[in-house]
């Protein structure tokens, strides 16, 4: 793809080793590469807590027809617009997000809790996560 | 009067969800109406434990991610480790990852077409794959030490040198004959065929839209492999497996032949190796290990899908967070789409034939 | 006299139970695989009895629980405990659940040991165990049944009932099913 086209149209975004690091219109960035340039798979996205800095987000888009990757950085503290209906795909990963950081995509319905119970308190993958208290309670038990 | 619509609820604990997957089910009769995946029975927190852990005490770990292809992850960790490190595996370590990848490869599409044919009901093939599977085990242990969970490939190379090549020699002769007696009493069977022909059509548009890689998106026609410009297996002649078929049917076949192109390069593997060239290869030392401050990204072709790392580094010697892609998670959230239309007897074949396996779903 | 006939009953009955155990097809991880290995044609539980693998508890005898067990999936399995009928044994199978194995105290969502929650009568560790280590444990829990009593299985089983704790009110929760 053509890398700085695409940063003349979005024009706050910036390129850091291999990735491009955009501020806002995620929602568009991702529409705009997946007609113009066919990105057709979304492989995943990864979140990483970055402390103060907020939450980053890398979507990392594939081409099969010109076999090209491309990674999307966004940084966000709570929450994002969705591209569930972009990439169906992005389900998975946005409810897994929301799970294990705790940032709500707005527009995905049908977010909830996944890898951990309902009544599970806090976000595991978050940096300053503390273990619930009340499960190590479990572990405490005398029951052998 | 109104028809009413009711909820089923299939797994967790449930014999043909290849462990513990549940699946919310809303039924008209028994036509299914919506399909909602509940994962994360299974969920161990590998990636937060990555955290915690460093490098060399995280590798033992991995090979848990997916059981039944260790191997594979494995060899992404220290892929990752070398990329960073910026270290070449010589040809000899090339060849010796490749050939017991690719045979952990045929362990893992022999364990599904055992478990997969059980699911339909046929108990014999069971038998047959598992006694096959058995052979390669076997052979893993001799060189290993472990039946499942091998812990062989370290940075930098792999923990000996190969040894026992007649064993691989014999799995590789007998595995082709073998693979004629599955398809004579598979393959061709009518009511095999009655059970999986046109069910699940995945459209090549949805499976890249729902992010399916591996055997799945390229028994829909999609030639993507990424093996082709792995430097891992530069070298090897072989063909990546695609069909058109779509349905449950071809996603078999293609496994049958993914096993027939393992065979292959197992063969040119062993036409090196049987050179007896000396093993040269710089181990990374993992005591201390630091990598420096940075992304680093790999992925591979796993028997389920394409598998990648991605582990982002602040200088010290542990992760500061590690992400793994793994290919079932995402065959999971396409049930939603795969299911809905169907009747519930074909559900349990359509979610087995797209090879699900649940510690890679929950990491 | 008593003593007389309770040890015959108990010879009986001890007898026909230890050669039919009847397992529930509960794997959640890898030790479900050498479980299924098992039951391949290499190993073949079919020699001890056990080969009829039920899908549902209620007609199961043994519980081998194969694989980790998690806080989302713990009270599933005391659910299934529950759901079987006396008499029924535990064999604890594998590292993680006899003590949590390599995520013990490392990862924040695995139970250290399924006995913090269940009773469990035979422990066989290893990550994972072989397929002949597992009809060695079946092989054990066989003895162990031939030579109980009926008064100590009740006094074992009412020391360690099924546990589970109430998140809200940190307080046990007391099942119902």
């Amino acid at each position: 793809m053509n890398i700085n086209e695409f940063i003349n149209i979005f024009n706050d975004s910036e390129l850091v080793d291999n990735k491009i690091v955009i501020k806002s219109k995620l929602y568009e960035a991702v529409e705009f590469v997946k007609n113009n340039y066919s990105y057709d798979i979304l492989k995943e996205i990864i979140a990483i807590d970055n402390k103060d800095f907020g939450i980053e987000l890398i979507y990392h888009l594939y081409t099969t027809v010109d076999e090209e990757d491309l990674f999307l950085s966004i940084t966000v503290k709570n929450e994002i617009v969705s591209i569930v209906d972009l990439f169906p795909s992005a389900q998975a990963d946005e409810n897994e997000i929301y799970d294990l950081f705790g940032i709500n995509f707005i527009g995905n319905k049908n977010l909830k809790r996944l890898y951990m119970p309902e009544d599970w308190e806090g976000f595991p993958l978050r940096k300053d996560y503390v273990q619930d208290e009340m499960r190590l309670a479990w572990n405490d038990s005398d029951n052998v | 009067m109104t028809l009413t619509t009711f909820k089923l609820n299939l797994g967790p604990q449930h014999p043909s969800t290849h462990g513990v997957l549940r699946l919310l089910l809303e039924l008209d009769g028994e036509k299914i109406l919506s399909c909602e995946p509940d994962v994360g029975y299974l969920h161990r927190g590998m990636e937060k434990m990555a955290e915690r852990l460093s490098y060399i005490q995280y590798l033992p770990l991995v090979d848990r991610i997916d059981y039944l292809a260790g191997f594979f992850y494995s060899e992404l960790l220290c892929r990752v480790v070398e990329k960073a490190l910026k270290v070449e595996l010589s040809d000899k370590v090339r060849v010796i990852r490749v050939t017991l990848l690719e045979l952990n490869r045929i362990a893992s599409h022999l364990l599904w077409i055992g478990a997969f044919l059980m699911d339909l009901g046929a108990t014999s093939p069971f038998f047959y794959a598992f006694r096959e599977r058995e052979m390669i085990l076997n052979y893993f242990e001799k060189l290993t030490g472990q039946r499942m969970m091998y812990n062989y490939f370290v940075f930098g190379g792999v923990r000996k040198d190969i040894e026992f090549l007649e064993d691989i020699e014999k799995i590789i002769s007998i595995l082709p004959q073998k693979l004629n007696d599955y398809e004579k009493i598979i393959t061709e069977n009518p009511i095999f065929k009655r059970r999986c022909v046109n069910k699940g059509v995945l459209e090549k548009d949805v499976a890249l839209d729902y992010s399916i890689t591996g055997v799945n998106l390229r028994s829909s026609g999609v030639d993507f492999d990424l093996r082709k410009n792995d430097y891992l297996y530069k070298g090897f002649d072989f063909a990546s497996v695609v069909l058109e078929g779509k349905d449950a049917w071809s996603r078999y076949k293609a496994r049958i032949l993914e096993i027939k192109e393992s065979i292959k390069i197992i063969f040119q593997a062993l036409d090196y190796l049987s050179k007896n060239e000396k093993l040269e290869q710089k181990l990374i030392n993992p005591i201390n290990l630091k990598l420096d401050n940075g992304e680093y990204y790999q992925e591979i072709e796993a028997p389920r899908g394409i598998a990648s790392c991605y582990v982002k580094s602040v200088g010290e010697d542990k992760p500061y967070r590690l992400k793994w892609r793994t290919g079932s998670y995402y065959s999971v959230n396409l049930l939603r789409k795969l299911l809905v239309g169907e009747y519930l007897n074909d559900a349990i074949a359509i979610a087995g034939s797209l090879d699900i396996i649940l510690p890679e779903v929950d990491k | 006299m008593n003593n007389i006939i309770v040890t015959s009953i108990d010879y009986i009955l001890n007898w026909s139970r230890a050669n039919s155990l009847w397992p529930l097809t509960f794997a959640t991880s890898c030790c479900g695989i050498e479980m299924m290995q098992t039951v391949a044609s290499d190993n073949d539980i079919a020699r001890f009895g056990s080969e009829v693998f039920r899908g549902s508890p209620r007609q199961a005898d043994l519980l081998i629980c194969a694989g980790t067990i998690t806080y989302k999936m713990a009270p599933v399995l005391v659910r299934l405990y529950e759901q079987m009928a006396e008499p029924k044994y535990v064999i604890a199978m594998g590292a993680c659940t006899c003590g949590g194995g390599m995520f013990a105290d490392t990862s924040y969502s695995v139970i250290n040991g399924i006995d913090k929650i269940i009773p469990v009568d035979i422990y066989l560790p290893m990550c994972p165990p072989r397929p002949e280590a597992l009809l060695d444990a079946i092989r054990k829990l066989q003895d162990k049944i031939k030579k109980e009593s009926i008064i100590d299985r009740k006094k074992f089983l009412e020391k360690h009932k099924t546990k589970l704790f109430d998140t809200n009110s940190n307080k046990e929760v007391i099942n119902e099913y």
